[in-house]
């Protein structure tokens, strides 16, 4: 037997443990993801999130599988989370980390920002993004109601949410 | 992981509903080439405010809806308003039916602080309201499509036999303020 394997009859480690454990490995996933701009308290101040988050919602946590792939996930949307808040109020940084608000929900805000988001898309590929992801529709119900193949639609639906990804990329390349 | 090797890994998450920063083969390549997180984070935050918009099948059925309640509230409230201005001149009827017992046009002045509104949203509406009372009767004809918004037609029962009848006109264009 291993030295480190655990005896039988050792009650496992708890959740905290764990996430304890992974804590170093944490801090340097986020410190690559941020960049390397990112100050180290910064880091460590999402990384302290992640952790609280992440006992906030253990229940939605498999316990089966590895600890440290559901961790990065969390880390990941925290982080996006962070970055939404402080491109709304970039003087409220550190006081939001702790404190996040809930974002605005001006329906007429709403409709223009979506509208932006959809403006590179041609009309299928708008069609069939809004029918995936607003009216929660399947593939195949896509494809049925449009006569196209599903693979079709996957192209189409592919394309559109890369066009939405790379447009930031390409906002900032022509500055 | 070349770039179309990590799209086609967070679409097909995508596809099926899945979390795409719940995987590790994305959360390996992110951390390996970083500038691909600001591309991942623009589409998820996309995505996100797309599930949260509604439906435009169901924005659709709201305003059909509310158009729907608008117009039958104005429609109420204008049948009350008109009903009201058929109440009112009822003094007038009597004073007419004192003076003349024959036939006699009048434009009743507006009750002060009473305005009538054209019925623009009603073009369709015709109806007609009769009020019977002890010793009277009372008919509102509404037309919203012809120019006058109302008719009244008013009978007055003198000792059971002889009648007064007076026929009044409101046209919306006098009773503005």
């Amino acid at each position: 037997m291993p030295s480190n394997a655990r005896p039988a009859d050792d009650p496992p480690p708890t959740l905290e443990a764990r996430l304890s454990a992974e804590a170093p490995a944490l801090r340097a996933f986020l410190g690559r993801i941020a960049g390397e701009s990112a100050a180290r308290q910064h880091v460590d101040d999402l990384a302290q999130e992640t952790l609280a988050r992440a006992l906030r919602y253990r229940n939605a946590f498999d316990e089966r599988r590895p600890v440290g792939a559901w961790l990065r996930g969390v880390a990941l949307r925290v982080l996006i989370d962070h970055r939404a808040r402080h491109a709304r109020s970039p003087e409220s940084f550190d006081a939001e980390l702790h404190e996040p608000r809930a974002p605005a929900v001006d329906p007429f805000e709403q409709r223009d920002e979506l509208e932006r988001l959809l403006a590179p898309l041609a009309k299928v590929e708008r069609d069939v993004l809004l029918r995936f992801h607003t009216a929660g529709q399947s593939i195949e119900e896509i494809a049925a109601a449009l006569a196209m193949p599903a693979g079709t639609v996957k192209s189409h639906l592919h394309r559109a949410r890369r066009k939405i990804a790379e447009r930031g990329r390409d906002r900032r390349d022509t500055k | 992981m070349n770039a179309d090797a990590f799209w086609e890994r967070v679409n097909a998450a995508l596809d099926q509903r899945r979390d795409p920063l719940a995987d590790p083969l994305v959360q390996r390549e992110l951390e390996g080439s970083p500038d691909r997180f600001g591309e991942l984070e623009r589409l998820l935050r996309a995505a996100s405010k797309l599930e949260r918009a509604p439906q435009p099948a169901r924005v659709r059925r709201t305003a059909a809806a509310l158009i729907a309640v608008a117009a039958g509230a104005a429609a109420l409230l204008t049948l009350r308003h008109l009903q009201s201005a058929a109440d009112r001149p009822t003094e007038h009827v009597a004073d007419a039916a004192q003076a003349s017992t024959g036939a006699a046009d009048f434009a009743p002045s507006a009750p002060p602080g009473f305005v009538l509104q054209p019925c623009i949203a009603l073009l369709e509406l015709r109806a007609t309201f009769t009020h019977r009372t002890a010793d009277e009767i009372r008919e509102v004809q509404i037309d919203a499509l012809s120019d006058s918004s109302s008719r009244e037609v008013h009978r007055r029962a003198v000792e059971g036999s002889a009648i007064a009848f007076s026929v009044a006109t409101i046209r919306t264009s006098q009773l503005q303020p």
